[in-house]
């Protein structure tokens, strides 16, 4: 029974899954073949296997179909592509695990084998509602305008593309067709030139690589939770997640195009309900922008722009465009909604308006231990967090375990890319005493993360100032410290250092 | 060591000089990937700069967007531009920005940035409006008003923040002349300072820009 499963469950694997999803992007030419793939091979010896069902067995509304021909999908060998879940199949079939493997097992309800589930016993979701205006359920009682990442959970550098955090300018995604959707590339070029999905897919040279995207106000004192004192990782810095964004260089694009003598920005703007746009400087442009399909070896997923977005690495994330439709090249910013009128740009007490910042600074928080957990007790831990700097690399991370007063160097975990998240370790033991710990990160361009009292000299403020939780304090990346009390409570302690 | 023969120097150096010159004038395989895009596309590119160089045709006064705004604009904008906030009978989930009342209006208030203050008053440039309503406005039907009604519309905005006359003309030439008070405030404020990171000076400083 079990090596029966076995290969029963090689042959639906989420990996043909995916091949076959990008297969069916293509064009229906590979559906197609596959049909008469069947017509030349008889079915394998399937019937002999316990959990073998004939197609017209198969429950109709389980069969996966093709999205625009509706036509039941077919593996390489020609059988029906099934998600079981909820039929009688599946349960004669959990009937069956529990009675070889006793009450442990036979407990899924969902078919996992298509595109995988994870544990029960893991509940990381992501916090708040999505985009401004959104009318979707939600049992949240202070309204949160983003879907904000549980930081908290992450233990590598990749953050789970259903858990990457999600900022909307509208809230509802459309429903694109990428057969349908294009790019276009026009004003100061030679050619303007419309790429659909299938030529930045396939016939274009492309790159992977791994970076951040992180909101303008991510860590903002005006965030709802942020300043409180059971304030987890996700409700101080759950703007940002990191990911490998697969597609083409935008610096590609524009040659193909040949951008003309005068040119010194780009607009690229979103098809959607909103059509959100942002200027970029070229120079920026042609050095690390990415025109992005893939994400974290998936297609884009709708909520992070499917089926192509704009990667501006380290940029503010409103500049990263989802839903990617137009590139315009130009000799002025285009001084788009979202770039002025103070949704993105910072009113200090001089009452004068900064506004194209770009790159977010250098972050960081320790995550291990953080608040959330459960509370410490006595001995060695691995105290270890994320780094970040929309500048460069994370060069040097340290660590305080006295509220500031001294700080030692924490090891920089390989690998460290470029504007993309560090993960720093410390070993470390806790002999159950008070303590105020926190890190601080320095990137390569030689920024430091500032005190509570270093940002309020930059702002020309009191410090008092950012605890009144005032709107606009975008880029706040002040040291993120954690208390921890002789009980092992561990509680955020924004502004102690 | 063993040296190169200088003949062989010579063939190495002349062959390196072709693949370089060669190289040059080779354009990538794939150059000839896309196609040309039709007027009608190149035109749903509605934004423009602060030149107003790239806005289309047209014109528009604020008599005549009253009417556009009243049917297209204030079930979320209220019917004086006051702001609504998913109000109720106005039949709208969406909040819509206060548009009207913004000329001398002070930013910074005692405890910080004023409340009452929309963010279309800390605009820099009139073109931002027009960028807004060509683009974005209404949403979910972003980019479907005519050049005619952009022009109106946003002539009725700066009419009720007491910028323009009711029956002055905004046209390509006319629109972009309206100056903001905020433009001056803004940092930088030459627009082509922006670009260099070494003039913002944004990384000295904690990553934080002064």
């Amino acid at each position: 029974m079990n090596s029966k499963e076995e290969r029963k469950g090689a042959k639906h694997s989420s990996r043909r899954g995916f091949l076959k999803g990008g297969a069916l992007l293509a064009g229906l030419a590979a559906v197609g073949g596959v049909r008469s793939a069947r017509g030349q091979r008889q079915l394998g010896d399937g019937a002999r296997f316990a959990g073998f069902v004939p197609d017209e067995a198969v429950p109709k509304e389980n069969i996966l179909r093709d999205p625009w021909s509706g036509e039941p999908l077919r593996d390489a060998e020609g059988s029906l592509v099934v998600d079981w879940t909820g039929t009688p199949q599946w349960k004669a079939y959990q009937q069956r695990a529990r009675a070889l493997g006793g009450p442990d097992y036979g407990n899924q309800e969902k078919d996992y084998r298509l595109v995988g589930l994870r544990s029960r016993y893991v509940t990381s979701y992501r916090i708040g509602t999505k985009g401004t205006n959104d009318p979707a359920p939600t049992t949240v009682k202070t309204p949160f305008l983003s879907l904000l990442s549980p930081i908290q959970d992450q233990p590598g550098i990749i953050t789970p593309t259903s858990l990457h955090f999600v900022d909307e300018h509208g809230f509802e995604q459309p429903d694109i067709d990428p057969r349908k959707h294009f790019l276009m590339i026009s004003g100061m070029v030679n050619r303007p030139v419309k790429f659909t999905m299938e030529d930045l897919m396939r016939r274009l040279p492309s790159v992977s690589r791994i970076h951040f995207v992180e909101c303008n106000s991510n860590g903002t004192a005006s965030h709802p939770v942020r300043l409180e004192p059971h304030a987890i990782p996700g409700d101080i810095y759950g703007e940002f997640s990191c990911s490998e964004w697969t597609g083409v260089q935008l610096s590609t694009l524009l040659e193909m195009a040949g951008v003309q003598r005068g040119a010194s920005w780009i607009w690229a703007e979103a098809t959607d309900s909103f059509n959100h746009g942002a200027s970029i400087p070229l120079a920026k442009a042609l050095d690390d922008c990415i025109v992005a399909y893939g994400q974290n070896g998936e297609m884009l997923r709708p909520e992070n722009g499917f089926p192509l977005r704009l990667v501006a690495p380290g940029f503010e994330g409103m500049r990263n465009i989802k839903r990617l439709g137009r590139i315009k090249v130009t000799n002025e910013p285009g001084l788009f909604m979202r770039e002025t009128g103070g949704g993105y740009t910072d009113l200090r007490p001089d009452n004068k308006i900064r506004w194209f910042r770009f790159e977010m600074g250098a972050k960081s928080i320790i995550l291990n231990p953080s608040a959330g957990q459960t509370p410490l007790t006595r001995g060695f831990y691995e105290l270890r967090g994320l780094a970040w700097s929309g500048h460069g690399k994370v060069t040097r991370v340290e660590v305080t375990l006295d509220g500031g007063r001294t700080w030692r160097d924490a090891q920089i975990q390989e690998p460290v890319y470029t504007k993309a998240a560090t993960r720093f370790v410390l070993p470390w033991t806790w002999n159950g005493e008070e303590m105020t710990i926190a890190s601080r990160c320095t990137d390569d361009r030689g920024s430091t993360q500032p005190t509570t009292a270093e940002m309020a000299k930059v702002w020309n403020v009191q410090p008092e100032y950012f605890k009144k939780g005032s709107q606009r304090l975008w880029r706040f990346n002040v040291i993120q410290p954690w208390k921890i009390d002789r009980e092992g409570r561990i509680t955020n302690a924004i502004f102690a250092i | 060591m063993q040296y190169l023969p200088f003949k062989h120097w010579v063939a190495g150096m002349a062959l390196a000089g072709f693949v370089c010159v060669s190289a040059m004038a080779q354009t990538h395989p794939w150059s000839n990937v896309g196609t040309a895009p039709t007027q009608e596309e190149l035109q749903a590119e509605r934004g423009t700069g602060p030149s107003g160089k790239d806005l289309p045709p047209g014109r528009g006064t604020a008599k005549d967007g009253a009417r556009t705004f009243l049917l297209k604009c204030s079930m979320c904008h209220g019917q004086n531009a006051e702001g609504v906030t998913q109000a109720p009978g106005s039949g709208s989930i969406l909040r819509g920005a206060r548009l009207t009342g913004g000329k001398d209006v002070v930013l910074w208030g005692p405890n910080g940035p004023n409340p009452g203050v929309s963010k279309l008053f800390y605009t820099a440039y009139v073109t931002t409006l027009w960028n807004a309503i060509a683009m974005s406005m209404p949403f979910f039907k972003p980019g479907s008003l005519t050049s005619d009604e952009v022009y109106s519309v946003v002539a009725y905005i700066l009419f009720k923040n007491d910028f323009v006359k009711e029956d002055q003309i905004m046209d390509r030439e006319t629109l972009p002349k309206i100056q903001l008070p905020q433009q001056k405030n803004h940092i930088p404020a030459n627009l082509e300072e922006i670009p260099d990171i070494q003039k913002r000076g944004c990384f000295k400083t904690y990553g934080v820009c002064p």
